[in-house]
């Protein structure tokens, strides 16, 4: 087991705190000042617009700030809302074995569905816009996360630990809740960080096939997908946020596996 | 004569495993009564652990009934269950896995005292320090996290958590045996106390006869789901008279090196229990087998007031033959 | 008398770079033929000594002996399947591949060591299976592992060492996994084996009662050191340090110890130390009875009784002695 901070822990931390910060921030600093300015469209990165201006003339470096903004609700939005469905169905497939099958089967129909389909579909029914592309590309997710919960159930649910709690008279919720989730939640969290970094890789693409978030509202991916025509004569439109979007999801995934490898004190031997 | 605290009256448990079936315990029957302890001994398969856990309703059996004070726990479900299992407590063999690593020590005792309503909420914190002194331990130790502890300082604990309720009957399945030998002392003694200090019965399961020897005032000996000898302790010990006993104690190592064994170990391994073997489950292993013995299962029949033994054999051939 | 089979002089092993210190100079020899039991607890550093000696140890430990040598040659450098010595393990179940035949994995063994044809290499697994008394060994060669009882498997492991000839044998816990019935009939065995083959056991257990049984030679670990070493009879007799004074204590006797029912046990107070912790003095001065001032802060001076029976602690004969004159 690990002990203090590795190079992993602190570069991805610091990454994903500095844009977690922009996220935050770039609005109320910059005010959305993408505005339309044709007059100074497709201008290369300089002093005046470091990042350069896309053909209708929006700054790239305020465009990629604020669409750290989105990048980050998608991704830690279909995180959330996997993890809180993927777990209720997984706690309840691991722990009743009545439950199992049903549950794990009703996992694999909603795993079969592609989430680019899935995407086309809702934003057909619901209009695009945010929430829709985090329901579809949350909905293939869950199955997986639910897969994962029920495994480390089942291998927690055989811990002594567990037959002592029904031995002094516990409850199956409380078994349940106070029991063997806090002890699934390590391996929950480095879940998290995996499934936060593909999402965000995923939105890109979808903005990306035109099914993603509308171009007001500028998403990594969907500024990488306004640039994708005008790509010989402004390469800067795709790299900018193609770098950002790149370093970021590899602060997640080098954070994760540093969560990983640093282990759990509480599950480890005596430190006496 | 007081009433048993636990009669186990021809418990059977079967498992499912794919198409066959793990006969785990194959019908026992015993009563256990305050001040006794009963221990359990046999090798890997036998049954014992599957019993304790039947014991105190972690599982329940396919066939059989347990009563405790009288009331038979198989009647009960649910939340009268619940209530109903600070009567009878489990201390396991592996005090890291049995605590768990997410709660402090505190946590930990406070969770039987809540289940059962046991004193206020106020009092609570002062029943936790009772619990601690109880086995020994220094009232902050309920700040504190399992990892945080020794072996022997968390089956403490768990001990302490056990006797939360008032039980009248506490199974410990091989309490001792993921213990250094150093430590081992402490927990037996504390174990040895509480039998002397109250109206408690204890079963203690265990392969490690030396233990056993000096805990426990009866001897169960299991055979592939079977108690095939039971009595007191000094006469199983020093009179066998099951061949399984005599081979089993035999095959014990003994701590002096000038009184080395001489008779041959018992051969072969102990029968896989998915398939039970006709008559008796020893036969293949047992030096002294007739064909009488592949017949049918022998019964456990008293040789003596306090003593049963399964063979029929038991009456031609004494202690000294087997 | 002819030189130890196996030397070994002030070994010492740090892991983590040399930060956590595990062995803090460990001494022994073994001779041809002869049982050496290193007993001792968790943490005590008897699994590392056989690792050191049989270079599993992990690439962060570091080694230093003054002398570590087999058969006169020294082990420091040398490779892994040069050294003329086999291990068998407590878990048998992970120390065979589950994929391959016990057939296979026992003429692997032998051929990675030896170079022979296929079919002697068929005869000499058959040889040993039966000297290992395996029933009905030729159809047992295509058996997986799985397929086998434990004790069975133990007895293939016993193989795989012996396949190769070893003039030492390191057995770490090879019974703690077995049941009692088992665990005799792999003692005996052994016993039987070193018999016919005249090598070397160095027998790594926590048990007294199996070291009563199968020791030539004892020699007690203690918190990264051998605090008691001697033959047999004369550590069982005669204990010459508190802590195995402690130990023997603490193992009960199945004949005798109903007698004493109702008897406290006598308690070693504490738990034993964690590996790495720096120790000054005497590692069991917390924990002991006849602990002085100095204990703590002074490592133990080794006093000998017998020519080949010592302890390292100057002050529990004397007061024993002390006690008994005062009684």
């Amino acid at each position: 087991m690990k002990r203090g901070y590795s190079f992993p822990m602190v570069f991805g931390g610091t990454v994903i705190a500095a844009t977690l910060l922009c996220a935050l921030l770039a609005p109320m600093i910059l005010g959305y000042s993408d505005d339309i300015v044709m007059t100074r469209s497709m201008r290369a990165p300089g002093a005046e617009y470091w990042f350069g201006t896309d053909n209708l003339g929006r700054d790239i470096f305020v465009r990629t700030l604020s669409g750290a903004r989105n990048s980050v609700i998608v991704g830690i939005g279909v995180a959330g809302l996997t993890l809180l469905i993927g777990t209720a169905f997984g706690l309840l497939a691991g722990y009743f074995n009545r439950l199992d099958g049903a549950i794990m089967r009703m996992m694999d129909g909603l795993m079969a569905i592609p989430g680019v389909l899935l995407a086309i579909a809702l934003a057909a029914i619901l209009g695009s816009g945010l929430y829709t592309v985090v329901i579809a590309i949350a909905a293939p997710e869950i199955p997986r996360t639910a897969r994962l919960v029920r495994s480390v159930v089942l291998t927690i649910r055989e811990m002594p630990f567990v037959a002592a709690a029904i031995s002094v008279g516990s409850s199956t919720p409380k078994i349940l809740l106070r029991h063997i989730l806090p002890n699934a939640m390590p391996a929950l969290m480095v879940q998290a960080t995996f499934v936060c970094a593909s999402a965000i890789l995923t939105e890109a693409v979808l903005s990306f096939l035109g099914v993603g978030t509308s171009p007001d509202i500028p998403s990594w991916g969907n500024v990488m997908a306004g640039g994708r025509q005008f790509f010989r004569v402004a390469p800067w439109v795709i790299l900018f946020p193609g770098i950002f979007l790149s370093i970021f999801v590899l602060a997640i995934n080098l954070f994760g596996d540093a969560l990983r490898e640093r282990g759990d004190p509480m599950l480890s031997g005596r430190r006496a | 004569m007081t009433a048993p605290i636990l009669e186990a009256d021809n418990i059977v448990r079967h498992f499912p495993a794919g198409a066959s079936t793990v006969h785990a315990v194959n019908g026992v029957s015993l009563s256990l009564k305050a001040g006794e302890v009963l221990a359990v001994v046999g090798e890997s398969g036998c049954g014992k652990s599957t019993l304790g856990r039947i014991l105190v309703a972690l599982d329940r059996p396919t066939k059989g009934a347990v009563r405790m004070n009288g009331a038979d726990l198989s009647a009960l479900t649910g939340a009268a269950l619940r209530k109903s299992r600070a009567g009878f407590q489990m201390i396991f063999q592996d005090p890291g896995t049995s605590l768990n690593p997410r709660w402090t020590v505190g946590q930990s005792l406070r969770e039987p005292l809540e289940n059962f309503t046991i004193g206020t909420r106020r009092d609570r914190a002062e029943r936790v320090r009772d619990l601690l002194k109880r086995v020994g331990l220094r009232p902050e130790f309920a700040e504190r996290y399992p990892h945080e502890l020794s072996g022997g300082q968390k089956q403490r604990v768990a001990i302490a958590r056990a006797l939360a309720g008032s039980p009248r009957l506490l199974v410990a399945d091989e309490p001792v045996s993921a213990l250094d030998v150093s430590v081992r002392a402490q927990v037996i003694n504390l174990l040895s106390d509480l039998i002397a200090s109250g109206d408690l019965a204890l079963v203690f399961i265990s392969h490690d006869i030396g233990v056993v020897a000096h805990i426990s005032t009866r001897i169960a000996v299991m055979y592939l789901g079977r108690i095939v000898e039971i009595g007191p302790t000094a006469d199983v010990l020093h009179a066998p008279r099951h061949p399984y006993t005599r081979g089993l104690l035999d095959a014990v190592p003994v701590p002096d090196p000038e009184q080395r064994r001489t008779r041959t170990p018992l051969t072969g391994d102990p029968p896989s229990p998915i398939d039970l073997p006709a008559g008796c489950a020893f036969v293949a292993r047992c030096p002294h087998a007739i064909d009488a013995c592949r017949a049918s299962v022998p019964e456990l029949r008293a040789v003596s007031p306090a003593r049963s033994v399964a063979c029929i054999r038991s009456e031609e051939i004494s202690t000294d033959e087997l | 008398m002819t030189d130890p089979l196996l030397e070994v002089r002030d070994l010492r092993v740090a892991m983590n770079s040399g930060r956590t210190q595990v062995l803090r100079g460990v001494d022994f020899d073994l001779a041809e033929g002869r049982t050496l039991c290193l007993v001792g607890e968790s943490g005590s550093g008897k699994s590392v000594t056989a690792a050191a000696l049989m270079d599993l140890l992990p690439p962060h430990a570091r080694i230093d002996a003054a002398t570590m040598t087999l058969g006169g040659r020294p082990l420091a450098g040398m490779r892994r399947a040069a050294r003329d010595m086999a291990m068998i393990f407590q878990d048998p179940m992970t120390s065979l591949n589950p994929v391959l035949t016990i057939g296979y994995q026992l003429r692997e063994a032998l051929q990675l060591k030896e170079r022979v044809s296929n079919d002697v290499a068929h005869a000499r697994v058959l040889d040993v299976m039966r000297q290992v008394r395996i029933p009905d060994p030729a159809t047992r060669l295509a058996a997986y592992p799985h397929q086998l009882s434990g004790g069975m498997r133990q007895r293939v492991m016993i193989a795989m060492a012996l396949i190769r000839r070893p003039r030492l044998l390191i057995a770490d816990e090879p019974t703690t996994a077995l049941d009692v019935t088992v665990q005799a009939q792999i003692l005996w065995l052994l016993q039987e084996l070193q018999r016919e083959t005249g090598t070397a056991i160095l027998f790594i257990t926590h048990d007294l009662g199996v070291v009563a049984e199968i020791a030539h030679d004892v020699a007690v670990m203690y918190a990264g050191r051998i605090v008691e070493r001697g033959p047999v009879g004369e550590i069982f007799r005669d204990p010459a340090h508190p802590y195995t004074a402690g130990l023997m204590a603490a193992t009960l006797d199945h004949r005798t110890a109903n007698d004493a029912r109702g008897e406290r046990l006598v308690e070693l107070p504490g738990t034993v130390p964690v590996a790495g912790e720096a120790i000054p003095g005497c590692a069991f001065a917390p924990r002991c009875a006849y602990a002085v001032a100095a204990c703590a802060t002074t490592p133990p001076e080794w006093r000998s009784l017998t020519r080949a029976h010592g302890a390292a602690c100057p002050h529990f004969r004397a007061q024993q002695m002390a006690e008994g004159i005062a009684r």
